[in-house]
């Protein structure tokens, strides 16, 4: 819920949880939020003493060290002054640096005990903004480039692309966390393609390849190599993504809106000589979503029928699940950082206390979480907080009585899929039972209907979608 | 003017502009419970399997002391 809520604003989110198992709850939202670049900080409890006591109650044996492998750090607060210094250093690096999710525990009888007010609050120190004197001739390079190619991330959500795209004459390609920043309408932009093997193929054609706000993770590329050819320029708020093996020639460490509105304002009216021609990406487009829509067959008609009818302003929250998979590759988005994914840490339950989250934020706007059958069921208890929270929520529920990415996984490795199948509960008995409206469309037009009508309720309504849909 | 750390929290991150917390409350974190509304934050309550335990002793309001051992 804290991540979905993180998304959803641009603000860090604030999580409260218990000593031991409340702890190790949210170790898992953490680590999602630590892959993906969520500001997030969750405060606990903590025992007073560990090591000369045993057997206590919610005890672990080092609480803040656990945190502390899925998060940007995890610190205990001995004092009142430590705690409100831990909580002015977690925000002030939520201002400025990476986004990380953060911990601090306090022990319980510090909790308890009497504590003067935080000091004045102050405002975050400002970044000294400017290029300088020494930033690369990235605009020089634009300029003599005949195939620039453009890949946007995550963390250029923030940065307006589309001056700098049409200057430039440059393709362009988001990841799955970037997806929005381009129009999808511009006639150079080749999708969501990273993950598609012959993607390299064409990124080996560019002369020039600038890549903002992205780690280039293995979730977004499924290979070692990003497979350019030319020189590679990396923009990137952190320096751990500039030191990484795709070898960039040129790295520059700055906020991905602040390159871009400089370099864009450096490049010189472009007289629209560009390589690229928008046949081959309109071609390669086809032929990637011809290549997803065999590797996960039936979803594509699905998908289509739901972008038909989705509001331009859902924010979107997927779990893991072949839909979403197939999904974040071929939906173009019309806007930016408004399709959420468990995308590094890659947890199953993701979607829909994150789209609670989301919810919860943006109280007007559409909100839409989607779910496979499996994945469903470790929601369920969320699925109450939404009733009790009267979301007009739509839950899109794919139902293909499996865990059918493992057995694919499976059965490619020549082995018998085994542990695959669980025996699923009726969904809309499970959802009435929780208070929410349920539906199990058997056309693609009445999924259409059933989806409006969902943002119309005054509760959340699980869809319940089967592969005899596509 | 001093209130319990815990509720001294909730207030200082409400000067850090939050205005929404989540969380699950429990015997063992309630003091951070202590300031919330006062501070004027919102706070949505998650829910999780696994708490049930937990949320079993919240609701049987056994109190902190009782479980504690003396040294």
């Amino acid at each position: 819920m804290a991540d979905g809520y993180a998304r959803a604003t641009g603000k860090p989110s604030v999580a409260y949880v218990i000593t031991g198992p409340g702890l190790c709850n949210i170790m898992t939202p953490m680590g999602q939020a630590y892959s993906d670049s969520v500001s997030m900080l969750v405060l606990s409890s903590c025992l007073d003493e560990t090591s000369a006591r045993r057997g206590q109650l919610h005890q672990m044996l080092d609480q803040a060290a656990a945190a502390r492998t899925v998060c940007d750090w995890s610190e205990p607060a001995h004092s009142a002054a430590a705690a409100y210094t831990l909580i002015d250093r977690a925000f002030e690096e939520f201002a400025h640096q990476r986004a990380r999710p953060k911990h601090i525990q306090v022990p319980i009888a510090q909790l308890e005990a009497m504590a003067d007010p935080g000091p004045a609050r102050q405002e975050p120190a400002q970044p000294v903004k400017g290029n300088g004197p020494n930033l690369p001739d990235v605009a020089g390079l634009i300029q003599k480039a005949n195939k620039p190619l453009f890949i946007f991330g995550g963390g250029a959500v923030r940065a307006k692309v589309m001056p700098l795209l049409e200057k430039s004459g440059a393709a362009a390609i988001c990841t799955f966390a970037g997806r929005g920043v381009v129009a999808s309408d511009y006639p150079l932009y080749l999708g969501a393609c990273l993950a598609r093997p012959s993607s390299a193929d064409l990124i080996a054609t560019a002369d020039l390849v600038v890549v903002i706000g992205s780690e280039l993770a293995e979730v977004d590329l499924w290979r070692a190599q990003l497979g350019h050819k030319a020189n590679l320029v990396r923009v990137d708020i952190d320096p751990q993504v500039l030191a990484d093996p795709q070898s960039a020639n040129i790295r520059i460490l700055m906020r991905s809106e602040d390159f871009v509105g400089q370099l864009t304002a450096q490049l010189k009216p472009s007289d629209e000589r560009t390589g690229w021609q928008p046949d081959e990406v309109k071609q390669a487009r086809q032929k990637w979503t011809a290549e997803t829509d065999a590797e996960f067959p039936g979803i594509l008609p699905v998908c289509r029928a739901l972008q038909e009818v989705m509001p331009e302003r859902a924010m979107i929250y997927s779990d893991m699940t072949q839909f979403a998979y197939l999904a974040k590759e071929f939906w173009d988005m019309p806007r930016a950082a408004h399709w959420h994914h468990p995308f590094g840490f890659g947890t199953l339950g993701y979607a829909l206390p994150a789209a609670i989250g989301g919810a919860v934020a943006r109280k007007d706007l559409p909100t839409v979480a989607i779910a496979g059958d499996y994945g469903f069921q470790y929601m369920l208890p969320e699925l109450g907080v939404a009733v009790g929270l009267g979301l007009n929520l739509p839950i899109l529920v794919w139902d293909n009585t499996k865990l059918k990415a493992i057995e694919d996984s499976m059965v490619a490795a020549q082995i018998a899929p085994n542990a695959v199948q669980a025996l699923n509960p009726d969904f809309s008995a499970v959802a009435r039972a929780y208070g929410a409206a349920a539906c199990r469309p058997k056309t693609l037009s009445k999924l259409q209907s059933e989806l409006t009508k969902a943002f119309a309720e005054p509760r959340p309504t699980v869809i319940h979608m089967t592969p005899e849909l596509g | 003017m001093k209130r319990p750390l815990g509720a001294q929290i909730s207030h200082y991150l409400k000067s850090q502009g939050v205005e929404v917390i989540f969380g699950i409350p429990g015997v063992h974190n309630q003091e951070m419970y202590r300031g919330i509304e006062e501070a004027g934050i919102r706070h949505v309550l998650a829910r999780v399997m696994n708490r049930a335990r937990d949320l079993w002793l919240m609701a049987m309001r056994v109190q902190r002391a009782s479980l504690v051992w003396p040294m």
